[in-house]
């Protein structure tokens, strides 16, 4: 695949970045094909990443894109003590290149930071860590059909929840 | 004046309304946490720290903590579990730095000391000295310099140590009620699902009070209100053992009729039906329990079924502001794959990413942030009056009083008499007033 592909999908996950941190959520969901998969393992105690999402735990999983409209709506309800005031986030991607090409669709590889801003207690920390995006091309456009957050500091400050990864 | 005395006085005023409130000292001072970890986690008590199905073979071990010490539980070549403080006797350095493993004997990386599954000190590099070098006098005990050695005890695969040499059996400990809920739980092998780990910016009996309190559950929880899946009309209530240190809470549903015609006239915001979940399959789980159960055994351990999601949870105490929360999820050995797979999609309603679990963190801490100067201040617990006794009701603070009574009496925190007088005859007046 050649540069021009490569910067298509690294065009695709500094958007997906933007519309998280500008809160568009509508547009952050629309990226992603209705029976995407979202991963975010769990590292089990001999210190590696868990490998299958149906049979070890993850931080967060979700086998179509209805579960993080579930996670949207809860962030949008106000209703959630936990999310609300919202924090502030700031994704940082770097070093985006195309791991391997499946069925002429590309897999993705980035590394990522995410700093996070809680301005009730007036505290900011960081998450940081490895994406893997599975890319499909619908018509002319990419969509995310996969996923995988690779959490390097798992040891969570309080909560964790899809934006702050 | 005894110690006791002198902590009660003048840094400490146990003075409002002793049974039904909680002087906001006991959050933020350091003396206090000092002697916590002194009566409660190296008390005569037994604090969880395991379950065997972390460490199933012969030579396994796991590191963790009791109270803030480090600690190690492993088991030995003939499979039987021994405990031990994970600090090397020589110069301090931790013994084990890995979270679990398997190994025949532990080696101190700093100058090699090694010592066998029973803590006891076997090798000593140079010992008898080197060349010119005359090693350890000839008075040096290895006997007298084994690690820090625990009371280790399990029931039903939940492993509790203990530091104190005088404690009663773990089985008395636990109670005839408490172990009856544990015998429904581990009610046949399990296995572990795995861990997560957070850090909490509160101290840690805040959220000792949370896991006690039914109360709070369907108005902070977001999920509980919109979903249904627990409403303060349900059947249920709060059990706790003799002593009132260790709580259950369960809960059950009821016919709808019954559930609304409980909150008519409430006007409260839960058990609102607006929002349906765009992913339903969350909650499809398999009948398994009879409701929601949260169970939680003095000080530290919380066993929790929430639909299909069974977890412990360890609370870690990490300074008087501070905690860390260990979630470790299980199923049981003969689940199915489909079992597995509800387990792992349900587990995204608890711990820190939890769809439910995340506002209880948040809780704790929001209270840490307000109380910061004003420890002479004193919180509330009166709903459902000032009893410590078992309620057929979800709307009541009965548990967090009971903690607190338990607590009061292994941190010999008492109450003057003059003062449990006068919450008495204010019991009277406010009941006047409603």
């Amino acid at each position: 695949m050649g540069p021009e592909i490569l910067a298509q999908c690294t065009d695709l996950l500094y958007r997906e970045a933007a519309y998280l941190d500008e809160r568009r959520w509508a547009e952050w969901l629309e990226l992603y094909t209705a029976d995407a998969e979202f991963w975010v393992p769990a590292w089990d105690e001999d210190g590696n990443p868990t490998s299958d999402p149906q049979s070890q735990l993850s931080l967060i999983y979700y086998d179509r894109r209805s579960g993080l409209e579930d996670r949207v709506w809860r962030i949008q309800s106000g209703l959630s003590a936990a999310s609300n005031p919202p924090v502030r986030t700031c994704h940082i991607i770097s070093n985006v290149r195309i791991a391997e090409v499946i069925n002429d669709q590309p897999l993705v590889a980035s590394h990522w930071q995410v700093q996070i801003y809680r301005p009730e207690k007036q505290h900011s920390f960081s998450y940081f860590g490895f994406y893997e995006h599975t890319l499909h091309l619908v018509g002319q456009r990419f969509y995310i059909a996969r996923k995988k957050i690779l959490l390097l500091n798992d040891v969570v400050e309080t909560v964790l929840d899809v934006n702050h990864v | 004046m005894s110690a006791a005395n002198e902590l009660q006085s003048p840094w400490l005023t146990w003075e409002k309304d002793p049974t039904a409130s909680v002087p906001y000292q006991v959050f933020l001072d350091s003396v206090v946490y000092e002697r916590e970890q002194e009566r409660l986690f190296r008390g005569p008590i037994w604090n969880y720290v395991g379950l065997e199905a972390e460490v199933p073979n012969a030579q396994d071990f796991k590191a963790t903590f009791l109270g803030d010490t480090p600690i190690v539980i492993n088991r030995d070549k003939d499979g039987a579990l021994h405990a031990f403080v994970n600090r090397c006797a020589h110069r301090g350095a931790l013994v084990c730095r890995e979270l679990r493993g398997n190994r025949p004997r532990h080696t101190c990386v700093y100058h090699q000391w090694t010592y066998d599954l029973k803590g006891n000190l076997v090798g000593v590099p140079f010992k008898s000295g080197l060349g010119n070098a005359t090693g350890l006098p000839s008075d040096f005990e290895p006997a007298h310099n084994s690690l820090h050695k625990l009371r280790v005890a399990s029931y039903r695969g939940m492993i509790f140590v203990s530091y104190a040499r005088d404690v009663e059996p773990l089985s008395d400990y636990l109670g005839t009620a408490m172990r009856a809920h544990i015998d429904r739980v581990f009610n046949r092998p399990i296995r572990v699902l795995g861990h997560t780990r957070q850090f909490v910016n509160a101290n840690w009996k805040l959220y000792a009070e949370n896991v006690r309190d039914p109360y709070h559950a369907s108005l902070l929880h977001l999920f509980h209100m919109t979903f249904g899946m627990y409403r303060s009309s349900q059947g249920g209530g709060v059990t706790f053992d003799n002593k009132a240190r260790h709580t259950l809470l369960q809960s059950y549903r009821r016919s709808e009729a019954e559930e609304v015609a409980a909150y008519k006239g409430t006007g409260i915001r839960s058990y609102q039906a607006k929002y349906t979940l765009s992913d339903p399959s969350l909650l499809k789980g398999r009948p398994e329990f009879p409701g929601l159960s949260i169970q939680t055994i003095f000080p530290s351990l919380v066993v929790q079924q929430i639909q299909n999601t069974l977890a412990v949870r360890h609370i870690i105490p990490r300074g008087p502001d501070r905690f860390e929360l260990i979630f470790t999820y299980f199923g049981y050995a003969d689940d199915d794959a489909e079992m597995q797979a509800i387990r792992h999609k349900q587990a995204n309603l608890v711990g820190p990413a939890g769809l439910v679990s995340m506002e209880d963190g948040h809780a704790a801490e929001i209270v840490q942030q307000a109380i910061v100067r004003d420890k002479d201040a004193a919180s509330v617990v009166l709903m459902g009056g000032r009893e410590v006794a078992d309620e057929e009701s979800l709307v009541t603070e009965t548990g967090i009083r009971g903690f607190w009574r338990y607590y009061r009496e292994l941190m010999g925190f008492s109450v003057p008499a003059s003062v449990t007088k006068e919450s008495e005859s204010w019991t009277h007046a406010s009941s006047v007033s409603q």
